[in-house]
């Protein structure tokens, strides 16, 4: 339901609340000070969020069917105005069937944890938080502070590609403009699905990483080698300014970061393949305005000591820029929303990589309500540009039953190896679905 | 939101086929239809409310609210709402700040993203989460944006009202053709509206008051509906609580306060 929230405007507050012209002149205002309630202590809990969907694999080797069950839950208790305590918990189950890596799993970890401090412009977070940071759909590239759920790779939106993770955060606010500071004290790696799962970003089956021209070579390695992953230390930290109110939204962000998707370090000697996430220094600038009926979105990013695989297979390191622009508008002003983006990403290395060096695509999602809000059709779409990379998603929902949402949806992948569609494209899948909260 | 002279306020209804009398002159009208939009209101405002969606064959679907509106310096309003019900988008919220020419800068906030995005304010047509409201319904409209002519007089809720005309200068920027609007000339409240999107004859939309109430001095449309005559379909709009000349501070009507609904909280009723 979260684009039907598009479609709020104006206020209740707007509902005929007229002076009455006998009575004129009206009332001379009495208050001198705000009327604010007087606090009262509040404790909220419940499941926030509750997935259970089954799905049929009709091409993929590995299964036939993919199943996701998924809850969350947390508790919010707010003894005073100023202090906030929160603690969340969430299982992630999955079932894998029918085919040659059938498998099943069971994961328990915590969800938004935490201690909140908030007086003035001022607000402190202590504790397990998600922080999505960016200003345009899908694929932000100020997004620098969040750790990646890769465990239903880009089957949901994406909130719920996204967990929480360690963080020290101030917010300060000034006017218009906010500083926002984080600092990860404990580096953890993004949440990845387990080996055998369809969605893991290394396929024993064909012998393929996600992001990585194939050849017989890697394919041996991966068939062979062990799994390491590199999650010790620090995650950095990052601060952002923005303002907003004006006729502009923009802005700045810095970042010494490591990004909790890995990249693979190639051992050949003793076979594996390590999960590393080395510190980038990363700059970039973002930008919000609306023109008319559209609204546009921009953000740019630079990026230092982006690893990548050398035709060795050893590991280098050089820069990368990236820009992603947007526009948002409903048609005919109605109730179809289109959100349309292009991106780019330039390798800074004229050495010949395994990955790609130039990337350039489109992504996006259309989608409309129809029967007073009753159903909610959409398509939520990638597809390359210079190389071929598709994914299409098309979804029907019922949202009649609130706040229940009832779904059938399909994600259909393709493209050439070394992209997300090529990677993917015998996994393309049919599901029907339950999203819930108590 | 303005509400002096808001398309859900501040017309009136009128059937073509009961209208009556001769049409006054075009200055009367205007006058009219700007008494309605000078109408003092006072300085700020807060309510709680419902939406309540009805369809036949359908269970209701209920959204809860809080809104708070503040008439600034120089002419401009500035809107905040938070939605608290159903679950799906509660601690939704929506910032709207109007100029003074007409133009109105809006931002959401989304808490599954806990981000604030700026939307267009343009735009007209589209539901209003899932009601039968149209965007248009809900934003301020200028009295010389459209041409009116008072076209008869009814009685309405006990009240003869002025039936007043009004049709877009520019067609461009309304969805519909025209409005008709009954109007108390004693309260200036609009009692009944009906709605013309396709058809100068046939309306396919009604808003009307049921009940009403003073408030701090103010009359307050304490219950109203809207329906489609197509349709069927009825949006009922109940205002549970409505605090007038609160001293809302400026700073409630920023992106801080629309992403942090702790802070907005502290205002509610």
């Amino acid at each position: 339901m979260k684009y039907l929230l598009m479609l709020l405007c104006l206020s209740l507050a707007s509902t005929p609340l007229l002076a009455a012209a006998d009575d004129l002149p009206p009332p001379k205002t009495k208050a001198k000070k705000t009327a604010t309630k007087v606090f009262k202590p509040t404790l909220k809990y419940g499941l926030d969020d509750v997935l259970v969907e089954a799905g049929g694999l009709p091409d993929a080797r590995e299964a036939d069917t993919y199943s996701t069950l998924r809850a969350s839950a947390y508790m919010l208790w707010q003894p005073s105005r100023d202090w906030e305590f929160r603690a969340g918990a969430r299982l992630d189950g999955m079932l894998q069937d029918g085919g040659s890596a059938d498998h099943k799993e069971l994961l328990a970890d915590y969800g938004d944890t935490y201690v909140r401090y908030r007086n003035g412009g001022t607000r402190l977070t202590l504790g397990a938080q998600t922080i999505i940071w960016g200003r345009v759909d899908e694929i932000p590239l100020i997004d620098r502070v969040s750790r990646v759920d890769l465990t239903r790779f880009v089957l949901d939106d994406l909130p719920e590609r996204r967990r929480a993770q360690l963080a020290a955060r101030w917010e300060q606010s000034f006017g218009n403009y906010k500083l926002d500071t984080v600092w990860l004290p404990l580096f953890r790696a993004a949440q990845l699905p387990d080996i055998a799962s369809i969605w893991s970003p290394i396929n024993r089956t064909t012998g393929q990483v996600l992001g990585i021209a194939p050849s017989p070579g890697l394919a041996a390695l991966v068939g062979a080698a062990r799994l390491e992953e590199d999650e010790h230390g620090s995650g950095g930290g990052a601060m952002r300014l923005t303002k907003s109110g004006g006729a502009v939204d923009y802005g700045l962000t810095l970042a010494r970061t490591r990004q909790s998707l890995p990249y693979y370090r190639v051992n050949l000697i003793a076979p594996s393949l390590t999960a590393i996430h080395p510190f980038n220094n990363f700059a970039g600038a973002d930008v919000e305005f609306v023109t008319g009926d559209y609204t546009w979105r921009m953000e740019f990013g630079y990026t230092d000591n982006v690893p990548v695989t050398l035709q060795t297979t050893a590991l280098d390191k050089t820069s990368s820029l990236d820009w992603v622009g947007a526009v948002e508008f409903f048609p005919g002003g109605k109730d179809t929303r289109v959100s349309l983006q292009l991106v780019a990403h330039k390798l800074n290395t004229r050495k010949n990589t395994l990955e790609l060096r130039e990337y350039y695509g489109a992504n996006g999602e259309i989608e409309t309500t129809f029967a007073q809000g009753r159903w909610k059709a959409g398509v939520r779409f990638f597809t390359g540009l210079n190389v071929h990379d598709v994914y299409i998603s098309p979804k029907l929902s019922y949202l009649g039953w609130e706040p229940h949402e009832i779904y059938v949806a399909a994600h259909y992948f393709d493209g050439e190896a070394r992209t997300l569609g090529g990677f993917h494209e015998d996994h393309s899948m049919i599901t029907l679905g339950l999203r819930t909260r108590f | 939101m303005d509400m002096r002279f808001p398309a859900l306020a501040g017309w009136c209804m009128l059937i073509s086929g009961l209208m009556t009398g001769a049409a006054v002159s075009a200055d009367e009208a205007a006058e009219l239809a700007q008494k309605v939009y000078d109408r003092p209101n006072g300085r700020d405002l807060t309510t709680m409310g419902r939406m309540v969606l009805t369809e036949k064959g359908h269970a209701p679907r209920l959204r809860e609210l809080i809104t708070y509106r503040l008439e600034k310096a120089k002419g401009e309003t500035a809107n905040l709402i938070r939605f608290t019900e159903p679950d799906d988008i509660a601690g939704t919220g929506l910032l709207s700040l109007d100029k003074v020419n007409g133009k109105s800068e809006q931002w959401l906030y989304l808490p599954a993203l806990d981000r604030v995005r700026r939307i267009s304010g343009d735009r007209k047509g589209g539901r209003f989460v899932g009601s039968d409201l149209y965007f248009e319904d809900l934003q301020e409209r200028k009295p010389a944006e459209d041409r009116h002519r008072i076209i008869g007089s009814e009685t309405v809720l006990g009240a003869v009202c002025d039936i007043l005309e009004s049709i877009p200068v520019n067609p461009d920027n309304s969805v519909y053709r025209k409005r008709v609007s009954w109007i108390d000339p004693k309260t200036l409240m609009a009692l009944r509206v009906d709605f013309y999107e396709k058809d100068d004859a046939a309306p396919t939309k009604r808003w009307w008051i049921v009940t009403k109430k003073k408030n701090q001095g103010y009359w307050t449309a304490t219950d109203s509906r809207v329906i489609d005559l197509t349709s069927g379909h009825e949006t009922r709009l109940v205002v549970d609580t409505a605090l007038y000349d609160r001293n809302l501070p400026n700073t409630l009507f920023n992106n801080q306060t629309l992403a942090d609904e702790n802070l907005e909280s502290e205002y509610r009723p």
